[in-house]
């Protein structure tokens, strides 16, 4: 009898162990609370503009004594690694903290006072999809060359991304 | 039924048997519902890696399409409704999407579908941007499960008119017809697009992958059905049910 409870025990225990070891996949990544960092509410100069007019987004640099989030910039980068794996490979991405203070598309997966990540790809070489044109022949594709993930600082969740060349 | 007397014998034999016999009945079904919990309920754990899809992948790089076209026509924006799949696009990926070029050899071109990639946790809607100049950008968003209708046209706006990228009816992304260097196009097409060979275009066969509500926009705005005229290659197939609607699919490999 004890065996078999011991048999039973091991059962539970193998399966409490598999769901503790996939529960990352359910979040996406690790959560934490800590400020972020200094380096991580500076972006490039420039990109917050560029983002702000190619996405109908307004996104400006939080600040730091007011910011604490859940999800670190290393989960968030992983987060986007894991699904763009087959797209930026082992480019290298830097992460910086925005505050959304409007999204004027309607549309945009993103919610006015949101704090998100972005993750900035760069020195990517990605052929982009191309339509079929009038001749039978694919039209010429464009060269990605960078990309900006956007992943929310709150929930770890994908918002969008946006690919340029 | 319980046991009784036998080996048990004796009342307090007869009841250690009822009660050994409980504690084995409880403990096959505490296995039996851990084990269920481990088959069912693991895999459905949102993020969880999908089990292995059957089809093979041969790899192969180049890009094979299923697509229906229509030219000779002055198109201001195309539209449709595009079904839904999560097939098997082995290490790379696959498109769906409705396409505005501003000529038949598509120099520049508005593209709006849904795309799905290795990695994804599930596919997703973009709105995709080629000017003649050559400047690019695609942004995709996350979009439900279900069939969603695609749109661009252009929308006359008071700093000038521009090419709006519209999901469900919802603006995604727009861009100034100036900087897109053209405010209408000869040449539209609806497409599945894989990005290496065996990618799954459109479902498998037999089962077929509709492109439904499939029209151009004219000068005035108005929906004109689309009736394209359609190809592809091995190993994919499409087909023309009516002039509003293509389906395509992969075939088995």
């Amino acid at each position: 009898m004890r065996t078999r409870y011991l048999a039973a025990l091991a059962v539970g225990a193998a399966i409490i162990g598999v769901l503790v070891v996939t529960a990352p996949w359910s979040r996406g990544a690790e959560a934490t609370n800590r400020p972020a960092t200094a380096a991580e509410l500076e972006p490039p100069a420039g990109e917050l503009d560029r983002l702000t007019g190619d996405l109908g987004l307004v996104l400006t640099s939080p600040d730091a004594a007011d910011v604490d989030v859940r999800i670190a910039a290393s989960a968030a980068d992983a987060i986007s690694g894991t699904q763009y794996a087959s797209q930026v490979g082992d480019a290298r991405s830097v992460q910086y903290l925005v505050h959304v203070e409007a999204a004027d598309n309607a549309g945009v997966s993103v919610t006015p006072d949101e704090l998100v990540w972005v993750v900035h790809y760069t020195g990517l070489n990605v052929a982009s999809g191309a339509p079929m044109t009038e001749s039978g022949r694919p039209a010429e594709p464009a060269v990605i060359t960078q990309g900006f993930v956007l992943i929310s600082a709150d929930t770890g969740a994908f918002l969008l991304a946006h690919w340029t060349d | 039924m319980y046991p009784s007397g036998g080996a048990y014998g004796g009342a307090k034999g007869c009841r250690r048997g009822a009660i050994d016999h409980y504690q084995r009945r409880w403990t096959r079904m505490a296995i039996a519902a851990a084990l269920t919990i481990a088959v069912i309920v693991i895999p459905a754990i949102p993020g969880a890696p999908a089990p292995t899809a059957l089809a093979h992948c041969p790899g192969g790089g180049g890009t094979t399409y299923a697509s229906g076209g229509k030219g000779s026509i002055t198109a201001y924006g195309i539209t449709s409704s595009i079904g839904w799949t999560q097939g098997n696009v082995c290490s790379s990926g696959v498109s769906h999407s409705v396409t505005v070029c501003n000529t038949g050899s598509c120099g520049g071109w508005v593209q709006s579908g849904w795309r799905y990639y290795n990695g994804y946790a599930e596919p997703k809607g973009y709105c995709e941007f080629r000017a003649v100049n050559g400047t690019y950008s695609l942004t995709e968003y996350t979009i439900s499960h279900a069939a969603h209708t695609y749109r661009f046209d252009i929308i006359p706006a008071p700093a000038g008119a521009n090419w709006a990228c519209k999901i469900d009816g919802a603006v995604k992304t727009s861009k100034f017809t100036i900087e897109m260097g053209f405010g209408n196009g000869t040449w539209t097409v609806a497409q599945g697009e894989a990005h290496a060979t065996h990618v799954q275009i459109g479902t498998m066969a037999p089962s077929k992958l509709s492109f439904t509500g499939l029209n151009y926009i004219n000068s005035a705005g108005s929906l004109i059905a689309m009736n394209p005229s359609v190809s592809t290659s091995s190993p994919y197939g499409i087909d023309k049910p009516s002039t509003t609607q293509i389906r395509m699919w992969t075939n088995a490999h």
